[in-house]
């Protein structure tokens, strides 16, 4: 009686075991989001504003700052240029290890002046999001001769747009002359060929879009929170934005490992 | 979440197939208390499992496969292709009622006794089970508008690739699956309850946890069903809302019968193995 039961037993887990493997879903998936799911693209992109003290939530301090980018290094992480994502995301090119883009929107001065020595110390890449008509005619955001450093040691420069509006409130060719402008702008300056753009306060929708991509950018990014892969628009990529709280350094650990659960619930940004 | 959890070489283990192993395992040790403080034997959920892990995979992919006839009446292979997706939680669970229902005659045990015993496992079970649909984003409410308000409340993101089409430009649904496990849950704490007192002060008809839980399970199941995503705009109920509230009109039938079949002598004798 006793061994039957075992046997029983036996069987039962091995039963257990074998459903994971003949159940992937419960209605008929498409076999290439199960093929991508299983080669596990999932970056963090993570989005910065201002470097520098001011108590505001979009300023994260600097010494906040070297301790995130000295975290980052330590746990192994790789940073990856916008173009390799896209690279990655179009063609399926390998990421290395742990990779993180790490990008900030605006231009602000504060970012050539505290995050980029830190991010130069620890050998990382970055992207700058920069607002065209801003530079060189506001004191707080960077010159485009800074701009130009910037590109030269490792920290892409791409556009925000020519004035940061919100390009869901302008009519077509308003939000047509923001992207082409700007990155004529930029292309200009720094002599290259600007192929990223971010979403001025995020808005988008499915037309704007598609003019982004009539305008000659590759890939746009917005500040919905959540990770990048395989299945995210490659017009509409989700970022991390890191801020300053009450405990800066817990929230970014936080949010650089919860992510997958926070995007399941749709977490709006808090 | 993805699909695939990981791969062992060329072999991929499913996220959703994980969750529901999970599902039974907690299952097992609610039903292992419940047969405890009964008095009862764990073996006989042992055997149970044993023929109804299998029997209700069978009969969940056979109800997917009649459901859905059209994606696979031209390619017959495809209906052994269980890693392409696709199992029916009515086939399911009908299977699985069928196994307790035979062997609970074939070794003489009652039948509404022993479904009393496993109905908190079922309905936590099927609970797991729209949480599984909720992180794999299969179950898509109505699209809510893009510019929401960041007030915290429950919503679902569903990623670019998953969305319906024709639905693209929109990045928040009505997380329905989830609305379903909150209110599954409700159920399964109310059944546990219900097998408390049943134990305690034996006032409680065995079979009646079984078809309330399931009456009320059913009736979730056709609510939320306005609230998907594919429901035909001319208000007609699609097959999983008919299926359910005929469940639950079924359960509450029995359950009339059989409270009141000692009063009335036809149905008493019409229905008698409903004892």
């Amino acid at each position: 009686m006793k061994f039957s039961y075992l046997y029983k037993k036996i069987i039962l887990v091995m039963l257990l075991v074998l459903i994971p493997l003949l159940l992937p879903g419960p209605k008929i998936l498409d076999q290439k989001l199960v093929a991508e799911s299983a080669s596990d693209t999932s970056v963090v992109i993570l989005n910065y504003h201002k470097v520098d003290d001011m108590k505001i939530s979009l300023s994260v301090a600097p010494v906040d700052f070297e301790k995130q980018m000295a975290y980052l290094k330590e746990q192994g992480y790789t940073t990856i240029t916008a173009d390799q994502l896209l690279d990655n995301l179009e063609n399926g090119t390998e990421l290395p290890e742990k990779p993180i883009l790490i990008t900030f929107d605006d231009g602000y001065e504060d970012n050539y002046k505290n995050a980029y020595p830190v991010l130069k110390k620890y050998g990382f890449k970055a992207t700058i999001f920069v607002i065209t008509d801003f530079l060189d005619r506001y004191p707080n955001y960077i010159t485009w001769a800074q701009a130009q450093e910037l590109q030269q040691n490792g920290i892409s420069i791409e556009s925000h747009t020519v004035q940061h509006k919100s390009l869901t409130e302008l009519n077509d060719e308003e939000v047509r002359s923001e992207l082409i402008n700007s990155k004529k702008a930029i292309d200009e300056h720094l002599g290259k060929d600007t192929r990223y753009i971010a979403y001025p306060t995020g808005t988008y929708n499915l037309h704007i879009a598609q003019m982004v991509k009539d305008a000659g950018y590759r890939a746009a990014f917005t500040v919905k929170y959540g990770n990048v892969d395989k299945a995210s628009n490659i017009y509409a990529l989700e970022r991390v934005p890191i801020f300053h709280t009450e405990n800066t350094f817990k929230s970014f650990y936080e949010r650089l490992h919860y992510i997958p659960i926070f995007e399941h619930l749709g977490w709006i940004k808090s | 979440m993805g699909i695939v959890a990981f791969s062992i070489g060329d072999v991929n283990v499913y996220w959703y197939g994980i969750i529901i192993t999970i599902a039974i395992l907690i299952g097992m040790i609610i039903t292992w208390i419940n047969v405890y403080l009964r008095g009862q034997e764990f073996s006989r959920v042992v055997d149970i499992l044993l023929f109804g892990i299998p029997v209700g995979f069978l009969f969940g992919r056979l109800g997917q496969v009649i459901l859905h006839w059209d994606n696979y009446q031209n390619n017959w292979s495809e209906i052994l292709q269980c890693a392409h997706g696709g199992i029916s939680i009515y086939g399911a669970f009908l299977g699985f009622i069928l196994v307790v229902f035979l062997y609970t005659s074939a070794k003489r045990l009652s039948f509404w006794f022993w479904l009393d015993i496993l109905v908190p496992a079922i309905v936590f079970a099927l609970m797991l089970d729209q949480l599984g649909h909720f992180v794999l984003q299969v179950t898509v409410g109505t699209p809510l508008p893009l510019n929401i308000p960041n007030d915290h409340s429950l919503v679902q993101y569903i990623e670019y690739d998953f969305r319906p089409s024709g639905f693209e430009g929109y990045e928040y649904f009505r997380p329905v699956a989830l609305y379903q496990a909150i209110a599954q849950f409700v159920v399964f704490v109310a059944s546990i309850i219900l097998s408390f007192l049943q134990i305690r002060r034996n006032n409680i008809k065995q079979g009646t946890i079984f078809l309330i839980s399931i009456f009320f399970v059913a009736l979730i199941r056709f609510f939320c069903g306005f609230l998907y995503l594919g429901a035909p705009a001319n208000d007609t109920l699609h097959f999983g809302q008919i299926t359910c509230l005929l469940g639950s009109m079924l359960c509450l039938c029995i359950w009339c019968l059989r409270k009141y079949q000692r009063q009335n002598f036809f149905f008493g004798t019409l229905f008698k193995f409903l004892k």
